[in-house]
This record gives C-alpha cells, sequence and structure tokens, in this order.
C-alpha cells in the first residue's frame, strides 16, 4: 500500500538534456563532470603546491601514497621506471580523475534534484559518452606509443603480414586487429555499465524499503565507493597494460609473467 | 515476454559470473596455500580477475535494464 503511492525510481540509460547553450545540448551528466573536473583539478593543484613548500598534512599524504602504489605498478607493467614517468601524466590524472567522480557519484543530490522534471545531477561516468571518450583517449595513446617504439610501419606489421610468407603471423595479426577494437567496447562499458549498474541499484533499494532507507542504503553506498576504487585502479590497469602491449616486441618475450596474465584477461 | 527477458537476460549473466568469480577465488586460495607469503600480490590479482569477470555480469544486467526501458 506504502510502497504503491511512493514515485517510482526513473531509469534512463542515457543521459538528459538540461537545457541548450546554441547547437551544444547541455546534459546533466556534463554538469556533474564539471563539479568533479573542478575539483580534481582543485585537489591536485593544492597537493602540488603543498609538496612544493614540503608542508604535508594527511591528504597531501593520501595522494602521494596513492601516486607511488600507482607509479611504482606503472614501472613494474612497462618494464622501466622513465616510460612510467612519461606515461604518468596521462594514466594516473585519469585515475584521479575517474577516482573523484565515482565518489561524487553516490551523494544524495544525484538521484532527487530536479530541473523541470529532468534530474539535475547524474554520475559522469554513468554516461557512455564519457567512457567512450575515455577508451578513445587510452587507444590513440597506445597506439601513438607503439608507433614512436616500432615506426610506422612497423607497429602496421603487427597486424598485417604477408600470408604466404608467414601464414601464422598473418592470422595472429588479423585476431589482434580485432580485439584493439573490441578493447573500445570492453574499456568503456566496464566502467560504464559498473557505475550506471550502481546508480540503479541505489535508487531501487531506496524504492523498494521506503522507509527503511537510512538503515539499509548506506551499506551499498559503501559498496559503491569501494566500486568505484576498484573500476578506476582497472582503468588505469589497462591503460597501462594496452599501452605496454604495444611498445613490447612483437617477438620479445614480457619482462615478468605478470604481464602476460594481465594481458590475456585485459582481452575479455 | 518483456519480462521473462529481462529475468532471463540478468539470471543467466549473472548465475555463469558466479561460476566465473568462484573459479578465481579458488584458485586464489588454493595459490594462497600453496605460497602464503604471497597473498598481496594475489590478493590484487584476485580483485583484478574478480572485476573482469564482474564486468561481464554488469553489461547482462545494463542489457536487461535496456529490454525493461527502452522500448
Amino acid at each position: 500500500m506504502i510502497l504503491a503511492s511512493l514515485p517510482e525510481p526513473v531509469v534512463s540509460v542515457g543521459a538528459q538534456t538540461v537545457f541548450q547553450v546554441g547547437p551544444i545540448s547541455v546534459t546533466n551528466s556534463m554538469l556533474f563532470g564539471i563539479i568533479g573536473s573542478a575539483l580534481t583539478w582543485g585537489l591536485l593543484i593544492y597537493t602540488t603546491r603543498r609538496v612544493k613548500q614540503r608542508r604535508y598534512n594527511r591528504l597531501v599524504v593520501a595522494f602521494l601514497w596513492m601516486y607511488e602504489y600507482l607509479i611504482n605498478t606503472a614501472a613494474e607493467v612497462l618494464g622501466d621506471m622513465e616510460s612510467a614517468k612519461r606515461l604518468a601524466p596521462l594514466a594516473i590524472t585519469m585515475f584521479f580523475f575517474i577516482l573523484i567522480n565515482n565518489c561524487l557519484e553516490i551523494l544524495p543530490i544525484v538521484g532527487p534534484v530536479t530541473y523541470h522534471g529532468v534530474q539535475l545531477f547524474r554520475g559522469l561516468a554513468a554516461d557512455l559518452n564519457f567512457t567512450f571518450a575515455l577508451a578513445v583517449v587510452t587507444m590513440v595513446t597506445a597506439q601513438i606509443w607503439a608507433i614512436r617504439n616500432h615506426g610506422f610501419f612497423g607497429n602496421l606489421g603487427r597486424y598485417f603480414a604477408n600470408p604466404f610468407k608467414d601464414p601464422m603471423h598473418a592470422f595472429e595479426g588479423s585476431l589482434e586487429l580485432v580485439a584493439e577494437f573490441s578493447r573500445f567496447i570492453a574499456l568503456s562499458m566496464r566502467l560504464f555499465g559498473n557505475i550506471f549498474g550502481g546508480e540503479v541499484l541505489l535508487a531501487v533499494m531506496a524504492y523498494i524499503t521506503a522507509f527503511a532507507t537510512p538503515l539499509t542504503v548506506p551499506p551499498f553506498m559503501l559498496f559503491e565507493l569501494f566500486i568505484g576504487l576498484i573500476q578506476a585502479y582497472i582503468f588505469f590497469m589497462l591503460t597501462v597494460v594496452f599501452v605496454s602491449l604495444g611498445t613490447m616486441g612483437h617477438h620479445a618475450p614480457a619482462s615478468s609473467s605478470d604481464t602476460f596474465a594481465l594481458s590475456g584477461e585485459a582481452a575479455t | 515476454m518483456d519480462q521473462l527477458a529481462f529475468g532471463l537476460t540478468y539470471s543467466i549473466a549473472g548465475g555463469l559470473a558466479a561460476v566465473g568469480v568462484g573459479l578465481v577465488g579458488a584458485a586464489a586460495v588454493a595459490a594462497v596455500g600453496r605460497n602464503p607469503d604471497a597473498i598481496g600480490t594475489i590478493r590484487t590479482m584476485m580483485i583484478l580477475a574478480m572485476s573482469f569477470v564482474d564486468a561481464l555480469a554488469i553489461i547482462g544486467l545494463v542489457v536487461a535494464l535496456i529490454i525493461k526501458f527502452l522500448k
């Protein structure tokens, strides 16, 4: 009886337009993304300033700790610290950007605040456009690194080979080409699905437990924070692994067995 | 019919992903049993592998929601 009187949760798979600026329609994900970007900029600039002045507090140390862990992981996968330092501005910034946006996504303003019937805020990663853009950036970076390492034609040689001279490599290369495109889908759908699924989960939990919401929803919010952290780490990890796949020679074995295990999984 | 499609899409994806997560967890526990010192590395790799399996179940959930809400 009580359930029937409550409004049903609104589930929309795409982001909705809030208002239009000229030809650009500003969606609710974009609005929330602006807040997230501003927060990311602010926190990272604050951290670098504090580090330059050597005035540490808990927040700065937490950022430094995460940074150190991530860059060591990247160095382990890429093989040396030099290339890890070159990739860090992209991969680690992506990690912090996704992490901060995923943490914002559980704020209670995300669902109920509406503007002309459209919800005003929506998690940034709950919009497929954003995650697909990140995937494009990652894959283009991987190609640029591969071209820098093998040369333009050397990079093409990873995918195409003369089938009469080297039939095994030709077959393998065609599979590699398909895998390269499937990674767009895998990368973008993984992040989108997890964050969008989390939003739907929170909305549905709040709906079915009605007045017990303050007791039932916080555990799921904690779970979503955990998922957000894991997904940010996975995006970072896959960026590093895809770049390292491009830079490693076709015939050269990987530096550690770790890399092989991860790259095998990454093709899903 | 849509309700059936919604249920089956999510339950098949979720069930098979549960088998996958179970395999990953069993392998991780066996690995820790063999080499208890490597528990830190194994835990990280286990969570990574689990989330790769998990992603497929989540994609199943998204497709199921699309079936249910997007007509």
